[in-house]
């Protein structure tokens, strides 16, 4: 009934690769090919984010163009950061007098949490919005620090 | 594996031509039409006020603005955008009054008025009552 072919993998993946390439030309007439911020993230309509470590120092990144400084919520507590970003003044409807000839932009809230391999040292986050991108340094807690390790000698021989 | 190429077809934009920089992007944008003209809004985070470059050449708009690549590289934790210039041309079809074009740029928001000619713009005609 169920013969050993069917089951291996090769088989498997020839049949997936249809159904992958006609999924991919279904997103492409949705979105007509055009480039959308939204896809840049992992979840449509979710800014991408960019996480570096640089010393003892998490610097995160994020996209967030339209967004004012007051409307970004950003909160390290131990090892887990969340990101609410709220952007309201982006308009969606139109009179009777204009017409939407496009809208591709991103519009309306989210939120998102990132769990750390580490903890924070919350009170010494530092972060800015500029140009639309928000950018965040984020020290290590001094627990999660690598600490060096002190060899002990041998004792030398008079 | 296909999921990938499909993330590259509609974000990144490979250059073709030779002026043109080897990593760009093409920011989304929103168009409204409105009687007497067109806004155009793009997202360009990261781009400067300085850098950004708005041509009309004979119904066609292009929008280039080059950003910086970031000082620091080290190894990523999570890498979900790349960053290069941005560069856009749309295609305008209704006629514009190329000297009345404005644009500003705020929070990595580009708007871009495009006024159109007076003869193109929507006019209510009244209508006069007749002799009876």
């Amino acid at each position: 009934m169920f013969s050993p072919e069917f089951a291996s993998p090769v088989l498997l993946s020839t049949c997936r690769r249809p159904v992958d390439e006609s999924l991919a030309g279904f997103i492409d007439s949705v979105f007509d090919g055009r480039p959308l911020w939204a896809n840049r993230g992992p979840v449509p309509h979710m800014p991408a984010m960019n996480l570096r470590e640089q010393g003892d120092n998490l610097l995160l990144e994020c996209e967030l163009p339209g967004v004012a400084p007051e409307d970004v919520d950003l909160q390290a507590t131990g090892d887990e950061i969340r990101l609410t970003v709220k952007r309201k003044d982006r308009a969606t409807s139109e009179k009777p007098s204009q017409k939407w000839l496009r809208r591709e932009r991103a519009c309306g809230q989210f939120s998102r949490s990132i769990k750390l391999p580490y903890e924070l040292d919350a009170e010494n986050v530092q972060a800015s919005l500029q140009d639309g991108v928000l950018r965040a340094s984020m020290p290590k807690a001094p627990h999660s620090r690598p600490h060096r390790v002190k060899l002990l000698g041998r004792e030398t021989r008079s | 594996m296909s999921t990938t190429s499909v993330e590259i077809k509609n974000n990144r934009a490979q250059a073709s031509q030779p002026n043109v920089p080897a990593k760009w992007f093409e920011p989304a944008a929103d168009i409204l039409e409105e009687h007497d003209g067109l806004s155009v809004w793009l997202d360009v985070p990261g781009a400067r006020h300085d850098d950004v470059a708005i041509t009309f050449d004979s119904g066609t708009l292009t929008v280039e603005a080059p950003v910086a690549a970031p000082a620091v590289r080290s190894a990523g934790l999570l890498e979900e955008y790349d960053i290069g210039d941005y560069r856009r041309t749309f295609r305008i079809h209704a006629p514009i009054d190329v000297s009345a074009i404005s644009a500003e740029l705020a929070n990595g928001e580009l708007h871009i008025r495009l006024p159109k000619t007076n003869a193109a713009k929507a006019r209510k005609i009244a209508v006069k009552a007749g002799a009876a």
